[in-house]
C-alpha cells in the first residue's frame, strides 16, 4: 500500500467551460467596472506621485503597482481579469469567497515555487510572476465556484440582480455548466425584511461578508453582522434588530449576488430595462454624485456614481430612497390660484402665468419698484436664480431679492469633505452627522479607523469641554442663532482653530452666485466669506408691514423653514399677492395668490454648489412629471411675458460666465 | 533494545497531590522560575533555541523563532497566550496536564512570559473543559497566594498576571488567529496572516505583541532550563529536528489507552507496545497518527522513527500533529470513521471561507447519502473533487485537515466506499464492534 500514488482525477478538464466571454473583455456590471476603474487610476495616479512601486509580471506582462497593492489589484492594473466577490477595493481584505485564485509564483523560505493563492489576500511583491488563465487556475476556480453555487438557489428569473449579478457574469465566464449535487439545498424563509428600506434572502447570500464590512468599516454602525457558523452562517441585524442605518442601501448595491434588495425597486423593473443616467442628488448639501435608474420615464432607483471628492461611491438612504417623491401621488401637477372665495383652486399655466405678471405689473406701477420682492432658492439651480433675478431685478427693477433664511455666517468650509478623512480631532456641534451631513459622516467614521477622536456636543456651550486645540476639525450647522455662531467664534479661536459651518440646502449659496448680493459673484469670495444678509428680514419686515405687496417665492418655505417663525408667517398672512413655486403644497404655499408646480430635480436641467464649494451641472433624466415645468422654463416665460424675451435654449446659457470658466477650484 | 523513555512533563505525573501548591514545590517546583526571573530574557530564548523545541500543539514551528520575533522591549503591554483550546478529535492531552499539573502550566507560563517580556499571560482554555479550567485556575490562585504572580514578584520587581479564559465551544477557536479573535470577544474566525497582515509578534491581541503558544510547549519550558537547551537536545532517537519528549494520547484498539509521554523518535512499534499493543486477537488496520486531520496512515511499516519527520515520510499522513494517536483494529469500519470525523468538521466549520463552508456541508451530505445506501460510484470522485476544491485553497487549517481523513481513507479504502456503494453495508468490517 505504502507508496501508492494519490489518486488523480483527470475528467476536470470536462468541467472546465472554456467560455469566451471570459478575461478581462468578459460582461461586467457597472459596479464591477467601477472597482478595476479605481484601481487602474489609483495605480497610474501613485505612479506619477512618486510612490514606491513593486514589479511583477501578471500574465507574461510586466506591471508596477504601488507597494501594499494585493495581486488581484496588480492583475487588474496589468490588463488580466480575476474572478471576485468578497473583494472590494473599499474594504478591507478578508479573503472569504476565495474564488480570485491565481497562481502565484514567489521566494518563500528561500525556495521560488508558484502555487494557487486567493490574490485578494497576497500584497504584491518585486519578482512575482502570475498567471491568472492556467489550466490548473481554471480548475480552482471553476471548483470553488461550483461550491459558491451548490447552496445558492439559482432563482435568478425572479431575482432583482438578474441582469446585473457579479455572481451570473462570474457563472458565465468561469463557472461549471452543470451540478453535481443532488441533495436539497439550504433553505430559508425568502425576503425576509430586515429594515425600511432592505430586504434579505439568505438562500442568495454567499457569505462574502461585503455587507457586514461596510456596516463596520465604512457606516461605522455595524448594524449588520454574521449569525450562526458553518453551513448554517447567515448575516443579519444583531438579537432580532432592524438594520437602522442611514447607509443600508449601499449595502444592496455591493451585494455581489441578490441576496440583499431595495423594498422601492422590487420588482419595479428588470435591471436591463432600466436605464441609467448621471445626476447629481439634492436631498440635502453634499451634493453625492448618483445614477439615476429610471424606466420608461418613471424614476425607479438611485444609485451610488464615483466621485472620489464627495461620495466616493456611496449614498445615504434618505438619497437613495428618499428620492422616490418624484413620483409622489402628492406632487402638485396643475397651478393653483386663489378663487373669489379664496380658495385655492387648480388652473391652466397660461392663466395662472398671466396673474403673476399682471399683478407684477400692477404693483410696480402703483407701489413703485420695492413693492415687489424674490425669495431665491436654495435648493434649486444657480440657473433658477439667474433667471429670477433677470424677472424681479431686470426687468422690474427691484432690489428685493432675498435668500438666506439661516443665520450661519456665509463662508464655506474650510474642513471640505474630503480633508475630514486626514483629521485627528473632529467636534460635531448640534447636529447628528450621519443624517445632516452623510458624506461628511463617512469622512468621520475613516478618520476615526486612523485614529482620530470624533466628538459630539449638543450646544455650543459644550463646546468649551471638548478639549479644542490648533488641529481640531469643528463642524457646525447652519441653522444655529446668531449667538450661537458668536459663542463658537470665541471658543474655537481661543483655541487657534477655524470652524466651519455647513450648509444644509443642496445650493446653499445659488442665490449668492445667481448675483442676488450684486455683481460678480465667484466661489473663490466664497472661501473668504461674506458679510451677513439682512435682507429676508427686511422683506418679511415688509410683508408683515404692507409695503411690500408682491413675494416671489423661489421654490423654498420661509414659513417652515426661517428662524423666526412668527414673522415669516406674519408677513406671509398678509394681504401682498404671494407666488410660490413648488413641488408640493407647503406652509408658504398653502397662503399663496398663485402656486406654480415645477419639476423635480431629475427632471431639470441646471448647476449646483455643494457644501464644501464644488460646482456639479446635470441634465435632466426624464420628462417632467405631467403638468409641472422645469422652473428655468417657467421663469423664462414670466420674463417674455414681461417683456424681456430670452435667447436661452438651455439652462447653462445664463450661468454666470465666472462660474462657467474656473469651476469651485 | 527499546529506547529509554525520559520522562520530563510526567516525572511527578503519579505523586499524589502534586496539582497542590506544596507538593509541587517540595518536588523541584517552580526552581526554574527562579532561575529565570535572574536570567535575561534573551537567553532563555537561547536556551529553546539550542534545545530544538518545537510547538507542541500541531503545527511543530520552533517556538524560539515565535519568541525572537517580539520586540527586545517592554514599551508596549506583551502578551502570552496559552492555547488549551483543545479540540482536535483524539487528543486529550493538554487535558491531563491541566488537571493533573496545574503548576507545572503555570511555571511554564511564567518561564515563557519573562522570555517574551510579557507581563500578561491568557490561558485560552475549551469551554468543555471544565475541570481542567477548575484546576489551572485554582493553581493560579495558589500562586498569587505565594507570590509566584502579582507585582513585584519575587522582588524582581516585574508583574505577572495569568487569566484564564473560557471558550465557547468552537474547534475553530484553536487557530491561532481565531483563538485572538475570540479572546478579544470577536467572532471567533481566523484572520488574514502575514505577508497580508503583520506578525501576531508585532501586532497580535488587541495589537500589541502576541504570541501563541500550547499547553505542552509552555510546560516543555522548566525542563529545558532545568537541563539546559544542549542536554534537552540530546533527547530524541529520530530525526535531528525532533528534538525532547512528546505527550501522546493513544486511544482506540489497543490494550492500555492513555496518555503517555514519549521520547521523539522512538520507533512507532515501540510506542505501539508501551500502549500495550493492539488489543489481543486482533490486528491493525490503520491509524491516525497524531489528531483526525492528519490523515490514515497504512499498516506498514511499523519500524520507523515516531517523530515530526519520520511519519509524514513513512506514512503519508500530514504528520505528528498534536499526537493524538488512534488505533483501529480490522474491526474498524473506515467508512463511518471517515463519515463521523466529516460530520465533525461540517459542524465546526467557522464558516467564513466558501471551500470550507459548503465543501464540508456537501461531503456531510453525500457521505449521509452513501451511509443511508444512496450511493452513487461517481460520489467517489465527487467527494475527490470537493477535496480538490479545499485542498490549499480554505482560508485556514480547519478546512485543509477536514480533507486528509477523507482524502487518505479514500487512498486506501476505497473498497469500503464501493462496499458501501454497491452492497449498502461495509462488508470488510463488523461495524458492530467499532469501539468495542
Amino acid at each position: 500500500m505504502v507508496g501508492t500514488p494519490i489518486l488523480t482525477r483527470d475528467s476536470w478538464e470536462l468541467n472546465i467551460v472554456m467560455s469566451t466571454q471570459n478575461g478581462p473583455d468578459r460582461p461586467k456590471t457597472a459596479a464591477e467596472s467601477a472597482d478595476v476603474n479605481k484601481v487602474v487610476s489609483e495605480t497610474k495616479a501613485a505612479q506619477d506621485a512618486g510612490i514606491p512601486m513593486v514589479n511583477l509580471v501578471v500574465d507574461g506582462k510586466p506591471v508596477s503597482v504601488p507597494k501594499g497593492s494585493l495581486v488581484i489589484e496588480a492583475a487588474f492594473s496589468a490588463g488580466s481579469d480575476i474572478p471576485y466577490f468578497c473583494y472590494h477595493p473599499r474594504l478591507t481584505s478578508v479573503g472569504a469567497c476565495r474564488m480570485c485564485l491565481a497562481s502565484v509564483e514567489l521566494e518563500m523560505f528561500g525556495q521560488r515555487r508558484a502555487s494557487i493563492m486567493a490574490t485578494c489576500t497576497i500584497p504584491a511583491a518585486d519578482g512575482m510572476v502570475v498567471k491568472t488563465t492556467t489550466p490548473d487556475v481554471k480548475k480552482a476556480q471553476n471548483g470553488v465556484l461550483e461550491l459558491i453555487l451548490a447552496n445558492h438557489p439559482l432563482d435568478c428569473p425572479v431575482c432583482d440582480r438578474g441582469g446585473e449579478c457579479p455572481l451570473q457574469n462570474m457563472t458565465i465566464s468561469y463557472g461549471p455548466p452543470n451540478t453535481r449535487f443532488i441533495e436539497d439545498k439550504r433553505r430559508y424563509v425568502k425576503a425576509l425584511p430586515i429594515s425600511e428600506h432592505v430586504v434579505l434572502d439568505r438562500e442568495r447570500c454567499i457569505t462574502c461578508m461585503r455587507c457586514t464590512r461596510f456596516a463596520s468599516e465604512i457606516a461605522g454602525d455595524s448594524k449588520l453582522g454574521l449569525i450562526n457558523r458553518g453551513a448554517q452562517s447567515e448575516v443579519g441585524p444583531f438579537l432580532g434588530g432592524t438594520f437602522d442605518s442611514n447607509f443600508s442601501g449601499n449595502t444592496i448595491e455591493i451585494c455581489p449576488v441578490g441576496a440583499l434588495t431595495s423594498r422601492q425597486f422590487r420588482f419595479k423593473g428588470r435591471p436591463w430595462e432600466v436605464k441609467s443616467s448621471d445626476s447629481i442628488c439634492t436631498k440635502c448639501s453634499n451634493g453625492c454624485n448618483i445614477a439615476v435608474g429610471h424606466r420608461m420615464g418613471e424614476v425607479v432607483r438611485i444609485n451610488g456614481r464615483v466621485n472620489e471628492q464627495i461620495n466616493e461611491e456611496w449614498t445615504c438612504d434618505k438619497g437613495k430612497f428618499g428620492n422616490a417623491d418624484v413620483n409622489a401621488p402628492e406632487r402638485l401637477t396643475a397651478p393653483l390660484i386663489r378663487d373669489a372665495h379664496g380658495v385655492l383652486v387648480e388652473t391652466d399655466w397660461d392663466t395662472a402665468l398671466s396673474a403673476v405678471i399682471t399683478n407684477m405689473q400692477f404693483v410696480s406701477e402703483n407701489y413703485g419698484a420695492n413693492a415687489i420682492a424674490a425669495f431665491g432658492t436654495t435648493s434649486g439651480t444657480i440657473e433658477d436664480n439667474v433667471l429670477l433675478g433677470k424677472l424681479i431685478h431686470g426687468v422690474f427693477s427691484s432690489s428685493n431679492l432675498a435668500y438666506q433664511l439661516t443665520q450661519g455666517p456665509r463662508r464655506l468650509p474650510k474642513a471640505t469633505i474630503v480633508s475630514v478623512e486626514s483629521a485627528k480631532h473632529i467636534v460635531i456641534v448640534g447636529m447628528d452627522l450621519a443624517y445632516d451631513q452623510p458624506m461628511y459622516y463617512l469622512r468621520s467614521v475613516k478618520a476615526q479607523r486612523n485614529g482620530a477622536t470624533v466628538i459630539t456636543v449638543k450646544t455650543p456651550s459644550e463646546l468649551a469641554g471638548a478639549n479644542l486645540t490648533s488641529e481640531s476639525v469643528v463642524l457646525v450647522p447652519d441653522t444655529l442663532s446668531a449667538s450661537d455662531y458668536e459663542a463658537i467664534q470665541a471658543i474655537s479661536s481661543e483655541a487657534g482653530c477655524d470652524y466651519s459651518v455647513l450648509v444644509s440646502d443642496a445650493n446653499g449659496y445659488g442665490p449668492y452666485l445667481a448675483g442676488f448680493d450684486g455683481a460678480d459673484a465667484r466661489v473663490e469670495d466664497l472661501h473668504k466669506g461674506l458679510s451677513a444678509s439682512e435682507k429676508a428680514n427686511e422683506v418679511l419686515n415688509g410683508l408683515a408691514s404692507g409695503a411690500v405687496k408682491h413675494a416671489f417665492v423661489l421654490a423654498s418655505d420661509p414659513v417652515g423653514t426661517y428662524a423666526d417663525g412668527q414673522l415669516a408667517s406674519k408677513a406671509f398672512s398678509a394681504d401682498a399677492f404671494v407666488v410660490v413655486t413648488s413641488q408640493f403644497m407647503n406652509a408658504t404655499a398653502a397662503n399663496a395668490s398663485v402656486v406654480l408646480p415645477i419639476a423635480s430635480f431629475a427632471e431639470t436641467a441646471g448647476t449646483y454648489l455643494n457644501v464644501d464649494g464644488q460646482l456639479q451641472t446635470v441634465d435632466a433624466v426624464v420628462p417632467p412629471r405631467a403638468g409641472t415645468r422645469p422652473q428655468w422654463q417657467v421663469l423664462l416665460e414670466l420674463n417674455a411675458r414681461a417683456g424681456n424675451p430670452l435667447p436661452v435654449f438651455n439652462p447653462s446659457d445664463v450661468l454666470p460666465a465666472v462660474l462657467m470658466q474656473g469651476g469651485s477650484e | 533494545m527499546p529506547v529509554e523513555q525520559t520522562q520530563l512533563l510526567y516525572r511527578h505525573r503519579d505523586v499524589p497531590g502534586i496539582n497542590r501548591l506544596d507538593t509541587y514545590v517540595a518536588h523541584c517546583g517552580y526552581e526554574q522560575f527562579r532561575k529565570a526571573i535572574t536570567m535575561e530574557p534573551d537567553a532563555i530564548i537561547e536556551e529553546v533555541k539550542v534545545s530544538g523545541l518545537r510547538g507542541r500543539g500541531g503545527a511543530g514551528f520552533p517556538t524560539h523563532i515565535k519568541w525572537n520575533a517580539f520586540p527586545k522591549n517592554r514599551d508596549v503591554e506583551h502578551y502570552f497566550i496559552v492555547n488549551a483550546d483543545e479540540g482536535e478529535p483524539g487528543t486529550a492531552k493538554d487535558r491531563d496536564l491541566m488537571n493533573a499539573l496545574p503548576h507545572l502550566l503555570v511555571e511554564g507560563c511564567l518561564c515563557s512570559m519573562v522570555a517574551v517580556r510579557a507581563a500578561k499571560c491568557y490561558i485560552y482554555i475549551r469551554g468543555e473543559y471544565v475541570e481542567p479550567w477548575k484546576s489551572v485556575q485554582k493553581a493560579i490562585n495558589e500562586a498569587y497566594a505565594a507570590g509566584f504572580l502579582g507585582k513585584n514578584v519575587l522582588g524582581s520587581g516585574l508583574d505577572f498576571d495569568i487569566y484564564t479564559h473560557l471558550g465557547a465551544g468552537a474547534y475553530e477557536c484553536g487557530e491561532e488567529s481565531a483563538l485572538m479573535s475570540s479572546l478579544m470577544g470577536e467572532r471567533g474566525m481566523p484572520r488574514l496572516k502575514p505577508p497580508a497582515a503583520p506578525l501576531p509578534m508585532i501586532s497580535g491581541v488587541w495589537k500589541r505583541p502576541s504570541v501563541v503558544n500550547n499547553v505542552e510547549t509552555a510546560a516543555t519550558i522548566p525542563a529545558i532550563l532545568e537541563l539546559g537547551g544542549a542536554k534537552y537536545s540530546e533527547i530524541g532517537v529520530g530525526s535531528p529536528r525532533s528534538r525532547g519528549t512528546k505527550l501522546f494520547s493513544i486511544s482506540g484498539h489497543v490494550n492500555k489507552p492513555g496518555i503517555y509521554e514519549i521520547v521523539l523518535g522512538t520507533p512507532f512499534s515501540e510506542v505501539l507496545e508501551i500502549a500495550g499493543g493492539v488489543r489481543d486477537g486482533h490486528k491493525l488496520k490503520t491509524y491516525i497518527p497524531g489528531g483526525s486531520s492528519m490523515g490514515f496512515a497504512p499498516p506498514t511499516p511499523l519500524d520507523y522513527p515516531f517523530d515530526y519527520e519520520g511519519i509524514p515520510q513513512n506514512t503519508q499522513t500530514l504528520g505528528l500533529g498534536s499526537g493524538g494517536l488512534m488505533i483501529f483494529d480490522e474491526t474498524t469500519d473506515v467508512f463511518k470513521v471517515t463519515h463521523r470525523l466529516v460530520d465533525f468538521y461540517h459542524h465546526e466549520s467557522c464558516g467564513k471561507c466558501t471551500p470550507c463552508r459548503e465543501g464540508l456541508d456537501w461531503l456531510s451530505k453525500i457521505y449521509g447519502r452513501i451511509a443511508s445506501g444512496g450511493g452513487r460510484e461517481q460520489d467517489i470522485d465527487l467527494i475527490w473533487d470537493i477535496c480538490d476544491s479545499i485542498r490549499g485553497k480554505s482560508f485556514c487549517a480547519l478546512g485543509e485537515g477536514a480533507i486528509w481523513p477523507v482524502m487518505t481513507s479514500l487512498r486506501l479504502f476505497r473498497h469500503e466506499y464501493l462496499s458501501y456503494i454497491h452492497h449498502g453495508r461495509n462488508t470488510y468490517s463488523d461495524a458492530g464492534q467499532l469501539g468495542a
